[in-house]
């Protein structure tokens, strides 16, 4: 058991009648990167706030790096970097006033890696934190979460309201922590910004666990829509028959399909045909889950 | 200098306080220097009737009366009071607008939260009642009232710790519910309510004990502006505010924090 970041068993959460969590059970490895996917409303963010003691589970276990959140309080938390799925700050308090405070709780954290992160996303720390952007704010949750190197990264949907070059920078920051052998614990609901860091996932749907994936894995099988337009007029019968394929919808020259795994049958069978444009787009998780679990 | 909670809730706050201090300062020069030329105009030959007597309004007569009534009966405590409900309701405003995830997430433990939050609104409540003694000491000198400024300083003190105190219930409520709307209207209920059976409850012999379940009580009930400091008043009135602490570190440990 000590040799896990987290470990739930048997995990409930009751609001009065509402059931938010049914029987979680997880175990995340030191340094491992674990993706933790769902559509909103999975019970993520609730899974996330018992690890830090902010709310109490009706039943079941925590460890948290072997500790107990609910009764070692403080000195866990210090060996946790969080960030909040809904960060709200507010106040007349610049980033870098509401920065140095929160470092001061955990002490030694020196001033030049606040600035160095802040470089790193773009972040001007002379701001006041009340007057910020959403993505600004986010920004500012990242910089508390990363600047004292803590042992487990806590991350409720991190890339929320980052540009994509900001949301890159971001998983580069994961990486290098990673690479320090840190662990990373973080939510999301969509697989792309889990599936570049994260080497396992698990997918959460209305409180239950629908499985444990290798995110690789998941990212091959999960279904893809798929756009080939031709040169001239193609006929459906040609590829409604080829493996890893549905779906399969011709109007006039251009192709629409799903794929799900291997897409080799049909580059090779659309090869024969002279093709203008390709387009596949990123699958949805809601996707995922309804081909992986069918429900 | 290290940061901290209390640090960190003075600073956040300090424009506020500014704010009180300056309204706790105005106050008193507007009312205390001139009561020899009210008394001597007339303005303060008021008829005693039963409103005046319910708001416990009830001696113009002597300096040390006028004071007691306008001053720690009903001015001083409605700014005080409105002050420190407000103040003692931070914990509860961040929790609902979410900030206190954040914090809490850090490393600081619940208990450490509303103990500093006490001891800031204590510092808080500290300043802004000295403010408002030493704008009745400037007042009483002028204006020659002849009260002396050890009962002034007796009657103040006790001033500040009633504010404590319902200061200290608004965190209780906000710490039991985490909404702020709570914490205000709870607090501001209960000083209305032992602000009138403070008053109302002399006016009958059959509900003259009543008084003493108030807090009002143990500021002007033992007449600290004629006879001096009231020792077993003051402890009341501190333990009020340290009883009311406890119980809401008991509360808040208890329960989930909202989204």
């Amino acid at each position: 058991m000590s040799e896990s970041a987290i470990a739930l068993t048997g995990l409930t959460k009751h609001y009065g009648k509402h059931v938010a969590l049914t029987d979680l059970s997880l175990e995340v490895g030191r340094g491992e990167v674990f993706g933790f996917l769902g559509p909103n409303g999975a019970g993520k963010s609730t899974t996330i706030r018992i690890l830090l003691d902010l709310i109490r589970p009706t039943a079941g276990e925590v460890r948290v790096l072997g500790a107990d959140p609910r009764t070692t309080g403080p000195e866990l938390r210090r060996r946790i970097g969080y960030l909040p799925g809904e960060l709200a700050i507010e106040g007349r308090n610049t980033a870098r006033e509401l920065l140095r405070f929160l470092a001061d709780r955990h002490g030694a954290v020196p001033g030049e890696r606040i600035e160095e992160l802040a470089d790193l996303l773009d972040l001007d720390l002379s701001r006041k934190v009340g007057k910020m952007s959403k993505g600004n704010k986010q920004k500012v949750g990242i910089v508390a979460a990363f600047m004292h190197r803590p042992e487990l990264l806590v991350l409720d949907e991190p890339t929320s309201g980052l540009d994509p070059l900001l949301q890159q920078r971001f998983l580069d920051l994961v990486k290098e922590a990673a690479g320090q052998g840190q662990t990373v614990f973080m939510s999301s609901h969509v697989l792309s910004e889990v599936q570049e860091v994260a080497d396992r996932a698990v997918i959460m749907r209305a409180g239950e666990l629908l499985g444990t994936e290798n995110v690789e894995d998941l990212r091959r099988r999960s279904p893809r829509e798929v756009e080939l337009v031709f040169a001239e007029p193609v006929e459906a019968a040609e590829f409604a028959a080829l493996p890893n394929l549905r779906d399969v919808i011709v109007e006039g020259s251009t192709l629409r399909c799903t794929t799900e795994g291997e897409v080799d049958a049909l580059f090779k069978t659309a090869a024969k045909h002279r093709i203008e444009s390709v387009l596949s787009t990123e699958p949805d998780l809601e996707a995922i889950f309804f081909s992986l679990y069918g429900r | 200098m290290t940061r901290t909670i209390f640090t960190q809730t003075l600073k956040e706050q300090r424009r506020g306080l500014i704010g009180w201090s300056i309204a706790l300062f105005a106050v008193p020069m507007m009312y205390v220097p001139g009561y020899s030329t009210f008394a001597e105009q007339g303005v303060l030959d008021i008829e005693g009737g039963g409103i005046y007597d319910a708001m416990g309004l009830s001696d113009f007569a002597s300096a040390a009366g006028y004071l007691n009534s306008t001053m720690y009966t009903l001015l001083g405590p409605m700014l005080l009071l409105i002050m420190a409900i407000s103040f003692g309701s931070r914990s509860a405003a961040q929790e609902e607008s979410g900030t206190l995830d954040l914090i809490l997430a850090q490393p600081v433990g619940r208990t450490a939260l509303i103990a500093q939050r006490f001891a800031a609104l204590a510092v808080q409540v500290l300043v802004a009642t000295a403010v408002f003694g030493v704008a009745i000491l400037i007042g009483a000198a002028s204006g020659d009232l002849g009260v002396p400024a050890g009962n002034i300083l007796a009657a103040t003190a006790a001033l500040g710790l009633l504010a404590l105190a319902f200061g200290a219930l608004s965190q209780l409520a906000g710490a039991a519910t985490g909404k702020r709307g709570v914490a205000i209207a709870a607090a501001a209920v209960l000083a209305v309510v032992a602000y009138f059976a403070n008053n109302l409850a002399v006016m009958s012999a059959d509900t003259e004990r009543l008084r003493y379940a108030s807090p009002f009580y143990y500021v002007t009930g033992g007449s600290p502006l004629t006879d001096g400091w009231q020792v077993g008043d003051l402890a009341v009135l501190t333990a009020i505010p340290l009883a009311t602490t406890v119980v809401a570190l008991a509360c808040f440990n208890r329960r989930d924090l909202a989204v």
